[in-house]
């Protein structure tokens, strides 16, 4: 696989637009990051790449070879780690990861192998005779993902991976992929929580209602903000009229947004430190948080909600 | 992989404590209960509707008959009527208001009568050998004794009519009894007081008769079809409890495939190239699978536990398979049922209501024999009735050819629940197919 192609997918269920003419590509050797909120579209977006359903309009090609037509073309070098455990909560590690492995039709010795590799890749070796069910939260998301790599996928898709892990399981889950990803693997890497988007993707498309509202590497979606940078001061009481107007003439200052005790400045250029703090002085301050730009100050520039909404 | 796949599923399954209690505990356990409660009750009688006979006339009723020594009698035409085979058993014995409100009669051949039997249209076949008309003549204006040959063929099927339909045979042998020995008695008050001059002697010539006659008793040959055996308490209840809970290995084995799909393991299955046809046709070898182990647990149990003789190994097998393909397609009709509306409600209302129901109905409760007319019409339309025949069929050794009927309507079941879980099957289908 060089290169994975979206083409204007859509889907609808009933009324609801759930993806809206999503186009984008992913290159061979990539950790593309699907960003947005919950309903944003992502994981009926990827469910469309992995053949679980069919788009309504728009077309999938995988190295200019159509998947609709041809679905097997990509089952065959894809790994899906669903967002949800699919896995058999009665069944053992060992037993889940063998089923999973015959699915990709692997067996005998070299499925053996796989299953020592593998779980030793997710760090559940020392478990493998444990019921899942008896297994914590982390290391169910481990062998979830486990699942999807026996069979050496080109392409890896998760699926919100993290979702209700404790911070350690989540370390070890973005390492690990960071690991497959310089040893050749394609990712797909869906969730909305910023932080591992900014921490393992190299591009990233953002998704809101439907929709891909921006993409790029981090970089270029920063550039975005044009090097806005936001800076947040707390009062000790609500914000003084007189503050507002002192600061607007300010030249760095493109906007400000006073609510209660806090007060928002939106900068068009680097901040001038020391010309805040003069017209600051008098005025009793609790705290003043220069933030630069991240993927949710992106988000939120360009949609008006916060990611998490 | 498609073993590996069944294989999976039967695990889960035997995981369930639960389906396995259903499943293969409790008809080892209610058929037990059942078969030694209701022993009395199988023997005894019960409230049946009208139940139908056939009688084979193998006399001529035309004929007139001669009596040795009484020539030249004349009888009168009045006596000739009332000494009638055909008046006296026919119309003052069967066409009685009593006889006919629980027992009606045809007239048939002998072979149209073995056909009936065998197709399970009438309960009994009452046999008048060609002397009977003439026997009766001779029983009732004579002074001989003549025995009267009436042979009665029960048809195993209907135990309970069959046997009620062979005792008013036999009361009409003891009243026909009662009758001659009382003219006898009369015949011979008559002798003694010389009032029997007319008929010249009678007595001496009686008694010389009376020497070579022997046996005069009515003459009843119980025979059975074929040699078919007959079903106990113990048999039939096996057999019942095994066709009832086939309808819950169907029902409980429903839910496996609405829980792959709760548990996302189908969309796991399918992305990773498993088809649906695939993964459905995997369902359906273990319902296929489990409706065996159930049915082979059950025949171990009941052979081994309950000396139950289910018949010829072949034949049974042929109906185990038969039944397991009409079961596993029932099954996988309420799977996709199930799934198609994600949820369970059909399974709960097919197990705690539904197939009380069939059950009931197909005879599982109850023998189909015992309850009224219009409920035994509806035997064979739940499929767990026919299964039930069949293995009913089987005990008592009738043929595969014997039972074509049944394996016909079985295999039409089959046919109706496959189409209707094909139809389903497209209405549901929303994932990329393979070319």
């Amino acid at each position: 696989m060089n290169k994975l192609l979206i083409k204007n997918i859509k889907k609808k269920y009933g009324e609801l637009i759930a993806v809206d003419g999503v186009s984008f590509e992913i290159k061979k050797g990539e950790i593309m990051g699907l960003l947005g909120p919950n309903g944003a579209g992502k994981s009926t977006t990827i469910s469309m790449i992995s053949t679980l359903f069919k788009p309504d309009a728009g077309d999938i090609t995988i190295d200019d070879r159509s998947i609709l037509e041809n679905p097997k073309e990509i089952q065959k070098v894809l790994g899906v780690v669903p967002q949800e455990i699919a896995l058999y909560e009665d069944f053992t590690g060992y037993e889940n990861l063998k089923f999973w492995g015959t699915a990709y039709n692997l067996s005998g010795k070299v499925l053996k192998d796989q299953i020592e590799k593998i779980s030793e890749i997710i760090g559940i070796k020392d478990r493998l005779k444990d019921k899942v069910k008896e297994y914590s939260g982390g290391m169910k998301r481990r062998i979830n993902i486990g699942a999807a790599l026996l069979h050496e996928p080109e392409i890896l898709i998760l699926d919100e991976p993290t979702v209700g892990i404790d911070p350690q399981s989540r370390n070890h889950i973005l390492e690990a992929i960071k690991d497959l990803n310089e040893k050749g693997m394609t990712v797909i890497y869906t969730t909305h929580y910023m932080e591992e988007v900014e921490a393992i993707c190299s591009t990233i498309n953002i998704m809101d209602e439907g929709k891909i509202i921006a993409s790029g590497t981090k970089e270029e979606l920063y550039n975005i903000l044009s090097n806005k940078e936001r800076i947040d001061i707390v009062f000790d009481e609500s914000v003084p009229a007189d503050i507002i107007k002192s600061l607007q003439e300010l030249s760095f200052v493109d906007e400000i947004i006073a609510n209660g005790q806090k007060l928002e400045i939106i900068t068009n250029e680097s901040i001038k430190l020391s010309s805040l703090i003069k017209e600051l002085n008098g005025y009793d301050i609790l705290s003043i948080d220069i933030k630069k730009p991240n993927l949710e100050s992106v988000f939120l520039h360009l949609t008006g909600k916060e990611l998490r909404d | 992989m498609f073993i590996k796949m069944i294989m999976k599923d039967l695990k889960l399954v035997f995981h369930d404590k639960e389906y396995l209690l259903i499943v293969i505990l409790m008809p080892i356990v209610l058929s037990s209960i059942l078969s030694f409660a209701l022993q009395s009750a199988f023997q005894s009688t019960y409230q049946i509707d009208q139940f139908k006979i056939g009688v084979v006339k193998e006399y001529s009723a035309e004929e007139s008959y001669e009596i040795p020594f009484m020539e030249d009698i004349d009888f009168d035409s009045d006596v000739l009527s009332d000494a009638n085979g055909d008046e006296i058993f026919f119309n003052n014995f069967l066409d009685q208001a009593s006889i006919k409100e629980i027992m009606d009669y045809e007239i048939l051949t002998y072979d149209q009568g073995i056909q009936k039997i065998k197709n399970n249209e009438i309960s009994a076949l009452v046999i008048l050998d060609d002397d009977f008309s003439r026997d009766i003549f001779i029983n009732f204006v004579s002074p001989f004794r003549k025995s009267i040959n009436i042979r009665v063929i029960k048809n195993q099927s209907r135990s309970i009519t069959s046997t009620i339909a062979y005792e008013i045979i036999k009361g009409f042998n003891t009243r026909v009894n009662q009758m001659i020995i009382s003219k006898n008695v009369l015949i011979e008050l008559a002798a003694e007081n010389d009032l029997f001059n007319s008929v010249r002697n009678i007595e001496s010539r009686l008694t010389s008769f009376n020497e070579s006659l022997e046996d005069y008793e009515v003459k009843i040959e119980k025979t059975a079809i074929e040699n078919k055996k007959t079903i106990d308490s113990t048999s039939y209840y096996s057999a019942a409890m095994l066709a009832m809970f086939l309808l819950f290995v169907a029902g409980n084995s429903s839910t496996l495939l609405l829980d792959e799909k709760r548990n996302m393991t189908y969309d796991r299955m399918i992305v990773s190239g498993i088809s649906k046809g695939k993964i459905l046709f995997g369902k359906y070898v273990t319902i296929f699978s489990l409706v065996l182990l159930e049915t082979f647990v059950m025949i171990a149990y009941s052979s081994y536990v309950l000396d139950v003789q289910w018949g010829s190994s072949i034949k049974l097998l042929v109906v185990v398979i038969t039944a397991a393909i009409t079961v596993a397609s029932f099954g996988l009709m309420i799977s996709i049922i199930t799934f198609n509306n994600n949820n369970r409600k059909l399974t709960v209302l097919l197990n705690s209501v539904i197939f009380q129901i069939l059950a009931a109905l197909g005879g599982s409760f109850i023998p189909v024999e015992a309850l009224p007319q219009i409920m035994q019409k509806l035997r064979y339309v739940p499929f767990n009735g026919v299964i039930l025949k069949l293995f009913l069929n089987t005990m008592r050794g009738l043929t595969v050819r014997e039972s074509f009927f049944e394996f016909s309507l079985l295999a039409f079941n089959t046919l109706i629940f496959l189409s209707i879980s094909y139809v389903l099957i497209r209405k549901g289908d929303h994932h990329v197919k393979s070319h």
